[in-house]
């Protein structure tokens, strides 16, 4: 079942490309883009709910473009898919709330965690669920283990 | 007939030991250690299966069986025998009908459950042959460095724990079955990927790339320690000094250099070792909070932290767990749903 928009971003064409075709049944709106500038224009554009995104690109790379997202307060969900190796940039990335990691080529996983992703993105658009409704659960949670 | 045990065994230190173990499974039982008291003890009770030490009362064990036949049930009869006494033991004994199991003294807790439960039985000894692979792995890991091997055997072991999490919808059985959570070096790791794999099962996490990821991030999340002096290895943070603390802080990161040096390792096992510490603003290295931190770091965190939890508090598993679920301010420094998941991961499911 197709839900939500997707944005690719990866200065490869060839990548973009792949990854469209791969994950094509998952989004109702695959878009893309090849550097964190054109992404950030994508998204002022269009809804997404949630970012495949690689780390080293030209202009605007992937840790510079998720910093960028968090300070226009957007907690969209990012999943860096990227060549490993990168220790620096691995670094930096970790402060800007990441959702997941993949190291290329491979593939496995992907559409799982695109899924995922797409599911939380989708998820941020409700109102989130009330904190008594919270606590009362977790009181019965609780009193289940004194059972 | 419900399990009842009657555990006829001359050996009190022996006796105390299974009584604990059938205590922390609930199983019904009577201890008998001398056969002088049979008729008072065990008058007018019946029993499922009956653990009964050839060392009691060697003159009468055959009329203990005739009796046990007779007037407790019918049950089961699980007969222990030292090496010595084997070729002495009468023919008719070892051949009663009654008599399932033969067991050589001494015996183990796990023993008896394999021969009451043979399911119980068998899943906790797949969870101390885990435990025992994985304590091997890491204890080389420590002492010798990251090599290919070592980090593949150390995958293998992951997916085998994940599995055995996934796979037993009873598994928070198995863990009250196994009381003994004194994490030493070695097994702390082993006890933070079982904690792992359950909060991600209740979470629903159930890719096999996410479970992957998450269960061998939490197996070498500590990897950092290793840059880390003896002396401050055993230290626990709460009794270190300013400048110690400051050193015991960069091993999340001096992790991740460690295993980044090996393109084995997959980019999210080195976010969890290098977010394994992050505390909802009051962590380390980056005191970074919510939606900033990587989640399947969360999950390794909240499982770090309820493995040391009960370490520090000295507490059985469920006292330990009803403790930190009701600290406050433990509870704020994590995911609120991961901690919900960590508690229904102990609890039986009704829906199941």
């Amino acid at each position: 079942m197709k839900t939500g928009n997707l944005l690719i971003v990866d200065d490869e064409v060839l990548i973009q490309k792949g990854l469209k075709l791969t994950l094509r049944d998952l989004a109702a709106e695959i878009h893309t883009a090849s550097d964190g500038l054109e992404a950030l224009e994508v998204i002022s554009k269009h809804t997404i709910h949630c970012i495949v995104c690689d780390i080293n690109m030209p202009k605007m790379n992937g840790v510079q473009f998720i910093q960028k997202l968090r300070e226009q307060n957007n907690d969209v969900p990012l999943i860096f898919y990227t060549g490993h190796g990168n220790l620096t940039l691995m670094r930096e990335a970790a402060k800007y709330g990441a959702f997941d990691f993949l190291d290329k080529p491979n593939l496995d996983g992907l559409e799982d965690v695109v899924k995922s992703g797409l599911a939380k993105g989708l998820k941020l658009t409700e109102s989130p669920a009330s904190d008594s409704e919270f606590e009362s659960e977790y009181k019965r949670l609780l009193k289940s283990l004194d059972d | 007939m419900s399990i009842a045990i009657l555990l006829a065994e001359p050996d009190l230190k022996l006796a105390n030991e299974i009584k604990g173990q059938f205590e922390s499974n609930s199983l019904e039982h009577l201890i008998l250690s001398d056969s002088k008291n049979w008729v008072s003890e065990v008058k007018d009770k019946k029993f499922s299966h009956v653990v009964l030490n050839y060392e009691l009362e060697k003159d009468i064990t055959d009329i203990l069986l005739n009796k046990l036949e007779a007037d407790h049930g019918h049950p089961k009869v699980i007969l222990v025998i030292s090496e010595k006494q084997k070729p002495f033991v009468k023919k008719s004994i070892l051949e009663n009908q009654n008599v399932c199991q033969v067991l050589s003294f001494p015996y183990t807790f796990q023993q008896v459950l394999s021969c009451i439960d043979e399911k119980k039985g068998a899943n906790v000894t797949r969870f101390l042959s885990a435990k025992h692979l994985t304590t091997k792995v890491i204890e080389e890991i420590y002492t010798k460095g990251l090599n290919e091997k070592n980090i593949a055997f150390a995958q293998k072991i992951s997916e085998s724990i994940s599995l055995m999490v996934q796979k037993d919808k009873d598994f928070h059985e198995v863990i009250k079955a196994f009381d003994d959570f004194r994490p030493a070096v070695y097994t702390h790791p082993f006890m933070v990927c079982v904690f792992s794999m359950m909060i991600c099962k209740k979470l629903k996490w159930d890719s096999p790339r996410t479970l992957s990821a998450v269960a061998f991030g939490a197996l070498i999340h500590d990897i950092g320690m290793t840059s880390l002096n003896e002396e401050l290895r055993s230290k626990n943070p709460s009794e270190m000094s300013e400048e110690e603390l400051k050193i015991y802080q960069t091993h999340p990161s001096q992790g991740m250099t460690l295993a980044g040096a090996h393109n084995q390792i997959p980019s999210a096992v080195l976010q969890i070792i290098l977010q394994h510490h992050e505390a909802n603003g009051k962590g380390f290295p980056g005191a970074i909070s919510g939606a900033k931190i990587y989640p399947l770091a969360k999950v390794v965190a909240l499982a770090d932290r309820f493995a040391r939890y009960v370490l520090t508090n000295n507490l059985p598993i469920f006292p330990a767990l009803k403790k930190f679920a009701s600290d406050r301010l433990e509870l704020l420094q994590h995911d609120p749903e991961m901690v919900k998941a960590l508690i229904k991961s102990f609890i039986k499911d009704e829906k199941e």
